[in-house]
């Protein structure tokens, strides 16, 4: 494979195996904020103020599920079309070959324009799979946004816990440590992915 | 790459290409073969993918490219057609004639704009130019879907593997010495290919053509006698030997 193919390969299949896992805690989110509103329930009339902070915090474990698989199906376009810009610059570079040695050959001509054809194929190719990083770099800082909103809402969470008498107080501080650790577990897990993005991308650029 | 022309008449033509300096090492050596006619050119078992630089460019010499519209595989092997991806970027317009069982297998090497018309069992002759050309079906030897081509015109038997034989690198395109030349084809047919019954229907219906070169995918071409030659040779050969 091309170093540029194979490096996008590769980053697409460990893109999907890191999300595997994200996507996983997303689940976990979106589990705690459901207990949260059973216990709400249970708690009764003095965590009513608590309700439409959770019913948030479940609208956002949903956003992170689909934004985590939108970035899933991205992944697995372009390690399909890494294989593809695979073929294509095999061929581009058989073709060179051919050019050289047919050096003075009768009919190189149409050969000729055929490497230019497949190069011209290669670059719409290359600019394709550019295109898809940037959607996905854009799913993750989607996935960034919804973190922070995440963040925001936990805090007025905790504000409300606190007034709460004692017995409630426990439960709902240990939601919260759970859904503490799986936004922190997915945010870790993106800035890898935005990480191994980034030096994929400038390695790309550089050895084109 | 190296290109010989076995036949010539008027515009019809055969021409050998093999025999590549360039060819990289530990990969077995092919014949391949172009026939023109009327400004129309086949090339049968174009090679794999290894070959594929050299082999254009060594026809570019002969044809221009649009003028290839025909291809042939005598199989599914990847020393005869792993190529076809790139002759498919190449071509516009071509057609592959090749056994119909392997249809679905050697489309795997890439086949979008190359037509596949699939060989039947019992072969089909087309006109080409002004000759005509027989799939002589040629089952188990080696493969389960094989077929040699023959040119009724220029009197040449494209045999595939038949007649094949495991040459040092620069041997002679053609058979020298018959007797000597049999120690290089003995292990090949022996184990390569497996029945006798197969090798006897083949043998019967090529004594039925007349033959003045047999044309093998790998080692060097028989011609006049020797064609008989190795028949009979072949005939008194016991193979599929590794049971």
């Amino acid at each position: 494979m091309t170093e540029q193919g194979d490096r996008f390969f590769v980053l697409a299949v460990s893109i999907a195996a890191r999300l595997h896992d994200a996507l996983d805690d997303a689940r976990s989110i979106s589990l705690q904020a459901m207990n949260a509103q059973a216990s709400i329930a249970r708690a009764g009339e003095q965590s009513r103020a608590m309700e439409p902070i959770v019913d948030y915090m479940n609208g956002l474990s949903l956003s992170i599920i689909q934004l985590v698989q939108d970035v899933d199906d991205e992944a697995l376009l372009i390690s399909r079309e890494s294989l593809t810009e695979f073929r294509e610059s095999v061929a581009v570079e058989r073709f060179v070959d051919a050019v050289r040695l047919g050096q003075g050959a009768k009919h190189m001509d149409a050969i000729e324009a055929k490497v230019e054809l497949l190069r011209h194929n290669l670059t719409v190719i290359r600019q394709g799979t550019g295109k898809k990083i940037s959607v996905l770099i854009g799913l993750l800082s989607s996935i960034e946004t919804t973190l922070l909103s995440a963040n925001i809402v936990t805090s007025s969470f905790r504000i409300e816990v606190g007034k709460l008498d004692s017995e409630h107080k426990v439960t709902f501080e240990s939601l919260i440590g759970a859904f503490n650790t799986a936004t922190q577990n997915i945010r870790s897990v993106v800035n890898r992915c935005k990480a191994d993005l980034a030096t994929t991308r400038v390695l790309a650029t550089t050895k084109r | 790459m190296k290109a010989t022309k076995l036949f010539e008449h008027y515009d019809h033509e055969w021409i050998v290409f093999g025999r590549d300096p360039e060819k990289p090492t530990g990969i077995i050596d092919t014949n391949q073969y172009m026939i023109k006619a009327r400004g129309a050119a086949m090339l049968l078992d174009p090679g794999g993918v290894e070959l594929f630089a050299p082999m254009l460019a060594a026809v570019a010499q002969h044809v221009p490219i649009s003028s290839i519209k025909h291809l042939f595989a005598s199989h599914q092997d990847p020393d005869i057609i792993s190529s076809l991806g790139l002759w498919d970027k190449t071509l516009e317009g071509a057609t592959l004639y090749a056994p119909w069982i392997w249809e679905g297998f050697i489309k795997h090497f890439g086949c979008e704009a190359i037509v596949y018309d699939p060989l039947p069992d019992e072969g089909r002759t087309i006109r080409f130019g002004d000759t005509e050309l027989e799939f002589v079906p040629a089952h188990y030897l080696h493969s389960s879907g094989n077929f040699s081509v023959y040119d009724k015109s220029a009197k040449i038997l494209m045999s595939g593997d038949i007649g094949a034989a495991l040459l040092p690198d620069g041997a002679p395109f053609f058979v020298e010495d018959f007797d000597t030349h049999t120690s290089a084809m003995t292990m090949f047919h022996q184990r390569w290919m497996p029945s006798n019954k197969a090798k006897a229907a083949w043998i019967a219906r090529v004594r039925e053509l007349d033959v003045d070169y047999m044309a093998p995918q790998h080692g060097a071409i028989f011609k006049g006698e020797d064609v008989v030659r190795f028949l009979d040779w072949f005939d008194a050969l016991e193979v599929g030997i590794a049971v």
